[in-house]
Formats: structure tokens, sequence, C-alpha cells
């Protein structure tokens, strides 16, 4: 990830003014006109080479800041970028008529059945497209300037793909912000709480809450993606194949594998900090001849502190996270179901 | 969806999106995974996006989804060629064989009649059943001609001519019968020895076929022997053979045009040896139209049938002593048959019941027939009757007019 892969909205426009001047060759901005074919739906040679010259600016051409920059570095910059989409979104955010008309013809259409796919309703998904819409007309203003979320787009992937994934962000973050707002379902409601008369001793609790971080730790990024996407979210194998791009049935034999691999490294964890087998075994709450270990990971896996995209031990947090209280009380109901099964 | 607010920094749009479209580089694809693996908002945003994706590829990989699954040997699509091509050439191969292999018949269905009877002559084995009625030619024409002119009048002289007429007619048949008979060890039209070779070439052929036709080959062995057996068996009925006769049977089927009106016996001689080759299992009448140097007139015909069924009565007699039929002569109810031990027999219910005749000759009786005697007086049509006549090995001639009472037949023969 580069050095700034979080950029907030905010500090978008920033970057233009405290850039370092820079130069592109003429001749690599005329093939890159030429690439791009803005010309076809109306941009000027001008605003084009403003465009070009702003995201130079802004990326240092994806090298570090200050950094002198070769006519082959910029050529090869601009070769891994999706241009065509890249100066379309940022003469859109620049407020270009023509570059409006030609983005609302190419992604008006996608961009609301993308909408009405993500919220599975038509009546949810037209409002949430009509919203995605005039914030990307930019109609919200920040300290009275004009703020539009395309010009956070920097061409890595394709701007179809980009504005699935925003409209994907607004929708999921009105669901968290909202979902509170909604009553409650009578079944929850009336849940009985748990009884505290049934938590396991704290020692076996920490002990237990060690070894399972450390298992889940020394997994691979993907095999834990794969144990939370399967088990945590139920996805299907389908759906966790295509965002990774690989066939369900490998992920079906990885997640085995996985599944297998973090059961032996709680194991041995347990049994490293003085826990026996079968104490261990009774602490998982399940049988030696179980391998499934569905329940337990999807509880385990559920209420894992998010790992920060910048902070690489994220787990070393856990304990200090208030969301390790809903830890403790999943692990308490693991120890709850083996005092039962035992 | 989980509806947990978690906080903490979350990697941008454009880093998900280059994540889904699997554009990020692997040190940051690996860090948006350690990201993901803990955050349910992130997961769900990709899943979502990805779930978002546009409808249109939806509905074509929902098609593709449809779509039967591949056949098994789809991937095989261009193993097919070859395999294809070995099939021609495999097919193009045993036509070719067969090809090959028939050219003998074919030249041999355009040789004219009397080649192929010379062809079929070296695989026929009708020497040994010609002995019995083989005569001297000169002999033959001696039991004939001998008939004192002056004692004839106008019209015995023409009831010889008739006579003549009816035995020609009888050499013509028997010559059918004879080329019939030649062809019994072999297919209409193909000489024996042209078939012999072809099939042992296609028995010892590795190629499609040989088995079959190896098996075809020994059974064809096997049926030569057994007639050859049959004919061994004939042959020890004869003291001697004569081979002269035998060439000169063979002369006059072969050249039955340019051939005056043979002696009567010499053509009953063939005749008898087509209905001793009656023992050979396979009939082959079909193949005589074929080869028969004469046009099979109307009457040719009925004579033809007339042996036919005369061979056909040959086979439904069945002697007291078990033996087979030597020969045989009917008329008028009344029948006379010799064994092949030269034993004679007599039936006068129609060939059902059977009476043993004493031996009332010299020498071993070989041939029986049948002549009118009517036409040897003439004008007494009226007195008209049949009698039987023996002939031994020594070409002596007994006669009889019931069967029972047999005189020998002083020369001139009348």
């Amino acid at each position: 990830m580069d050095a700034a892969p979080i950029q907030p909205v905010d500090d978008a426009l920033a970057v233009a003014t405290s850039a370092a001047p820079i130069a592109i060759d003429p001749a690599l901005l005329d093939d890159l006109w030429r690439e791009c074919g803005a010309g076809i739906w109306g941009l000027q040679r001008s605003e084009f080479d403003r465009i070009i010259l702003l995201v130079a600016l802004r990326q240092n051409f994806g090298l570090l800041p200050k950094a002198i920059v070769a006519r082959d570095q910029q050529a090869a910059f601009f070769s891994c970028v999706k241009l065509a989409d890249l100066v379309l979104a940022k003469a859109c955010a620049a407020g270009n008529e023509r570059a409006w008309e030609h983005f609302m013809t190419l992604y008006g259409q996608p961009l609301t059945r993308a909408a009405i796919a993500i919220s599975g309703s038509e009546t949810l998904g037209r409002d949430l497209a009509d919203a995605f819409y005039a914030e990307l007309y930019g109609l919200n203003t920040r300290d009275g300037e004009r703020r539009c979320p395309l010009d956070s787009y920097r061409g890595r992937g394709s701007l179809l793909g980009w504005l699935r994934t925003t409209l994907a962000q607004r929708f999921v973050d009105h669901y968290r912000r909202t979902f509170r707002e909604q009553a409650l379902d009578d079944r929850v409601h009336d849940a009985p709480a748990p009884d505290a008369a049934t938590d396991p001793e704290p020692a076996l609790l920490a002990s237990l809450r060690q070894a399972v971080n450390a298992a889940l730790h020394d997994q691979p990024a993907e095999e834990r993606f794969l144990l939370a996407a399967y088990y945590v979210d139920e996805k299907t194998l389908a759906e966790i194949g295509h965002v990774l791009h690989v066939h369900e049935a490998t992920i079906s034999r990885r997640l085995k594998r996985a599944t297998d691999a973090v059961r032996k490294q709680l194991m041995r964890n347990l049994q490293k900090s003085g826990t026996s087998r079968k104490a261990a075994e009774e602490a998982l709450g399940i049988d030696p001849r179980d391998l499934d270990l569905k329940m337990d990971l999807r509880k385990l896996l559920q209420n894992s502190q998010p790992e920060p995209i910048q902070d690489q031990a994220p787990w070393a947090q856990a304990t200090a996270n208030p969301a390790a209280t809903q830890e403790n009380a999943a692990i308490a109901q693991l120890s709850d179901k083996a005092k039962t099964t035992g | 969806m989980n509806p947990t607010i978690q906080s903490g920094t979350h990697p941008d749009a454009e880093s998900l999106t280059a994540f889904a479209e699997q554009l990020l580089p692997a040190a940051e694809r690996e860090q948006v995974l350690a990201h993901m693996s803990t955050c349910s908002r992130c997961r769900e945003v990709v899943f979502l996006a990805q779930q978002a994706e546009d409808p249109t590829t939806l509905r074509v990989q929902a098609t593709e989804a449809k779509m039967p699954r591949a056949l098994w040997f789809g991937g095989w699509r261009w193993a097919w060629l070859p395999v294809a091509a070995l099939a021609g050439f495999t097919g193009v191969a045993v036509v070719q064989h067969f090809r090959h292999a028939e050219p003998e018949p074919q030249m041999t269905a355009k040789l004219s009649p009397t080649d192929a009877l010379r062809k079929t002559e070296p695989a026929k084995s009708a020497p040994a059943i010609t002995q019995p009625a083989s005569l001297p030619q000169a002999e033959l024409h001696k039991t004939k001609p001998a008939v004192p002119s002056e004692a004839r009048d106008g019209s015995l002289h023409q009831a010889d001519k008739d006579e003549e007429k009816q035995l020609d007619q009888k050499k013509s048949v028997n010559q059918n019968e004879l080329a019939a008979v030649s062809g019994v060890t072999s297919s209409p039209g193909i000489s024996g020895g042209s078939v012999h070779g072809m099939m042992a070439a296609r028995a010892k052929s590795p190629a499609i076929g040989g088995p079959m036709a190896a098996n075809q080959f020994q059974q064809n062995q096997l049926q030569q022997s057994l007639d050859q057996q049959n004919l061994a068996q004939l042959n020890l009925t004869k003291p001697k053979p004569l081979p002269q006769l035998q060439s000169t049977a063979t002369d006059a089927a072969n050249k039955p045009s340019s051939a005056g009106p043979a002696p009567a016996s010499a053509a009953q001689t063939v005749n008898v040896e087509a209905e001793t080759m009656e023992l050979t299992p396979t009939p082959a009448p079909a193949a005589a139209p074929q080869i028969s140097p004469m046009p099979l007139t109307g009457k040719n015909y009925a004579a033809l049938s007339a042996g036919s069924a005369a061979k056909r009565k040959v086979q439904k007699i069945t002697l007291p002593n078990g033996l087979g039929v030597l020969s045989v002569a009917s008329e008028a109810g009344r029948s006379i048959a010799l064994d092949t031990a030269g034993a004679m027999f007599l039936s006068e219910d129609d060939s059902k019941h059977w009476q043993p005749i004493p031996s009332q000759w010299t020498g071993r009786a070989m041939f029986v027939r049948t002549r009118p005697v009517a036409a040897l007086h003439g004008a007494l049509g009226e007195l008209q009757t049949v009698r039987f006549e023996l002939v031994n090995d020594k070409l002596q001639t007994w006669v009889s007019f019931d069967g029972k009472t047999w005189t020998a037949q002083s020369l001139p023969l009348q």
C-alpha cells in the first residue's frame, strides 16, 4: 500500500498545493492525450494537460515525494493507471459539463443498478443512487468549498468499480449508523441475560484468549480472511471465491486446511500455557472426534478486534479494546458449553 | 450484515476496488487482507461491491452457469482429428484389400464359359466318379453303330434320329449338370484354385477379416477333405481309373458346340457322374446357368428339371442294406437300383419297398437304365414298353423287362 492509502477526502486537494513543481515531457502528454480519447467527449487539450499535471503533482508518479522522475518512470506510471477514467473523474470533479454528460451516459444506469443490488430494494437503491449522484456532483460543501468524491479517485482501479465500492461504503455506513434506531426484535429483546454464575475462571479465560489470539495471528492473512468471511459473515464458498478470484473448490480446501491448522495451533498453545489436553478440549467445547470448529471460530472471529490498516500488531490491542467484554462473554459461552458436554 | 460499528481506519474505496480487481501489489494486498480478516465492515463493502457488479455480467454468468456442462470428451475435440483420420485410413485400407482380392473372380467371369470350365477342371474331383460310366470312346461307339443298316426300315431310321436328338439333349443337359458339378467345390464363376489361393492369402493376412477368412478357409479345407474321402470311398468300388474317358467327357463338356452327336453311353456316363456327385453337400445348380455353354431353352430346362427330379429321387432312395445308391432307373412305378457294392434291388411300389435281385450277370453291375422298346418297333407303338438295361464293369449289357429276370444282351444292342 502506498504512503497514503486512506486519504481522507478533506486532504485530497491539499496535495496539489504542497507538491513540488514537476515537469512532464510534452511528447508524453501528446501520447497520453491520444490514448485517453478525452477529446471525443469534448475535453479541451489545455484542461487535459492541467488534469495530468495535477495527478502527477499529487501522486508524484507513484514515487517518493520530491524524487526526480525520469520520462520512462512517468510513462510507466501513466501506463499503470486507468487514464481515461482518471481524466473523466477529474474533469467531472472540476465541474466540466461535457464530462458530466459523458459520465452519466457511461455510468448512470450501471450505478443505479448497482445501488439496487447493494440495498436489495429498488426504492432504497434509487434513493441511495440519487444521494450518491448529488454527492458526486459536489452539492456537499465544507467550509464553503464544493466537495466531490471523484476528486479522490486516482485511477488504480476502474472507475465503475470505484463507484460501486464507494456506493457500498455509503450503504454500509448508513446501515451501521441507523440500525440502532430500529426497533428490537421481540425474540432478541426477550432473550435471557447470560448467567454470571456460569462464567469460567478468569485464569482460564485469560489463557484461552491468549491462545486464540496466537493461533489466529499465526495464520496467514488470507486464511484469516477466509475464516472470517465463511464463519462470521456466512458467505458462501462461491462468493468468497468470486472476491479472491479462485474456484470455490479451492476455497473449500483452504478453509479445511485453515480450520485444522487453527485447531492444532490452539491446542498447542493451550498445552503450552500449562493446560492439559483434556482440559484444553473441554475449554474449546469440542469433542476430540469433531473437527468442526465452526461455532467456536465464528464466535472467536466475530469478537476479534479489527486490525488497523497501518498497524501490524493489532492483536496486542485486543485486551485494551472495549470489545473485549464481548470476547469474554464468548469465551464464557465456550466454557459453559464445555461444561455441559463434559 | 454485522451491525457492530468498528472504530479505526479503513482502506479507501480505491484500495478496495484495486483489491477486488486484483490490481494491488502483493504486499499491499496482504495488508488489505489482514485488515479485512478482522474488519467486517470492509469485508461487507467488498462483498457488496462484488455483488453489485453489472447485472448484465451477472446475467451472462447465470446463463453460463445454466448452460449444460461440457461433455467429457469436449476437451478431446482436437484429438478426434487423428482418430477420424486413422478410421478413414483403415476403411480405405479394408476397401483396397477386398478390391485387390477380387480381381481373380472378375477375370474368371470375363472368360468364356469354356475357359471357365477349363479353369474349374483341376478343382473338380470328378475323375474317380466318372469311372463307372466312363467307357472308351471306341467301345462306346461300338454300342450303337454296330446295328446293321439292313435290319432297319425307314421308321427305324427316323426313330434312331429321334433317339439321337434325345441323346444330344440329354448330353447338353448332362453337360450343364457337369458344369454344375464342377462348380460344387467352388463359388459360382470362381475357380477353385483361385478361391483357394485367395482364401489362403486372406487367412494368412493380419489385416481386418484375416481371422474370419482363416476360419472360413479351414471349413473349406475340411469340406474338401470330406469330399475327397467320399470320392475315395467310391474309388474303392472301381478297379482302375480310366483317364481317357475322363478327358473325353471333359472335352465333350468343354466343347459342346463343336462336338457332334455324342454316343449315348458317353452322355449317360456324364449323367451318372452328376448323380454320384450328389454326395457333395453343396449343391451348385445356380452356377450352371452362368457357365453353361448352351442356351437354356425350354426343352433343356425340362430335361434339366427331369434330371434334377431324378437326382432328388436318388437322394430319397434308401436301400435295405444301407449302402448308397450307385445307379437307379425307374419306369411306371417300377425302379431298379444298384448300390455301391454292385447289388441290385427292385421296387414295384414307386421306390417304397425294395427287394434284392440275385445276380444273373457276370462282373460287377455298374449302371442301370431304361430304354423304350416301342421306338424300336416303329408301327407297333401300341405295344410300347420299356426295358431295363444293366451294364457291368466289362461293358457288357443285360436286359430285363420286369427287373427280375436278366438276360445278356448280345451285340448289336437293340
